[in-house]
């Protein structure tokens, strides 16, 4: 039976650009698993009718939301509130991973009580290191690479069955790794330095609410 | 006997001030909501011991106890 994946990519300032690439590789994983529906809301697309458009016409039963929020609100394009306690019954049922600050501490509770399965995100604003020289082009950012790959190692663990707190673990467990292996040497202007800072805060933050058992592959 | 109160927080906010203050004052870090902070700003707000402050000193001190754990 086709799973419905959706997962929603803004693209309109630094912040939103580097998530968008981050979560381009999600698509990849989705496509080479079996039986995967992927439907990408990127750039000027991400607003709030498309967003409950499709809810209404897939069902997605794994949600992966890219952008800015805060504590009762995640944003599409151009600062757009597209999911908010007026919606959010729309995600019953679902597994949400909101790549975006804060909302976990507020809609998250709110997503759960009105009937979604688990809400994995950060309590606090997502952190993450650039480099300035490479704004232009994130995917040749070597200080933003180890963010992409936790991110990844999250909603890749998602995609292939883990459960929520299973993928929470395995994330939390990249994150020490990326902590404790990044070099030093030559790290003139700090980068490395902030890059482990900005790694332990999320680490710090990054949490759940609902069923910890809560699973796509189910 | 040392009878003073050794105060935690006050030498683990030293030490953060103490790496912040190796680096160089104008790297950043974005935050969401398309904020960046530059290392001054962090410095500042540890400094100031606000809430965001306090938030950085505790992850550092976790973060350093992290690097010298064997797990």
């Amino acid at each position: 039976m086709t799973k419905f994946f959706l997962l929603t990519r803004p693209n309109y300032d630094t912040a939103t650009s580097y998530l968008h690439f981050f979560a381009k590789e999600a698509i990849t994983i989705a496509k080479k698993l079996k039986g995967i529906h992927v439907s990408d809301i990127e750039g000027n697309r991400v607003t709030r009718p498309n967003l409950e458009k499709i809810f209404a016409r897939e069902n997605p039963k794994l949600v992966f939301l890219n952008g800015h929020g805060d504590k009762m609100a995640v944003w599409g394009h151009k600062d757009e509130v597209i999911l908010d306690s007026k919606n959010i019954s729309l995600a019953n049922d679902k597994i949400v991973y909101a790549l975006a600050c804060d909302s976990l501490a507020g809609l998250g509770d709110l997503a759960i009580v009105q009937g979604t399965q688990a809400y994995i995100g950060y309590q606090e604003n997502f952190m993450l290191v650039a480099d300035p020289t490479r704004h232009a082009s994130p995917s040749k950012d070597n200080n933003a690479l180890p963010f992409k790959m936790v991110c990844t190692k999250l909603i890749g663990s998602l995609l292939k069955g883990s459960t929520a707190q299973e993928a929470i673990n395995i994330t939390k467990r990249e994150y020490i790794r990326l902590i404790k292996t990044l070099g030093t040497s030559e790290d003139v202007y700090g980068d490395v330095f902030l890059v482990r800072m900005a790694l332990a805060w999320d680490l710090e933050y990054l949490d759940m609410k609902g069923n910890p058992d809560a699973c796509f592959a189910a | 006997m040392i009878k003073d109160k050794v105060d935690v927080y006050q030498e683990q906010k030293e030490l953060v001030l103490a790496r912040f203050n190796a680096i160089s004052p104008e790297s950043k870090i974005i935050l969401g909501g398309d904020k960046e902070l530059t290392v001054k700003d962090l410095i500042s707000h540890v400094e100031k011991g606000d809430d965001f402050g306090r938030k950085i000193v505790q992850t550092q001190i976790r973060m350093l106890k992290l690097l010298t754990s064997n797990a």
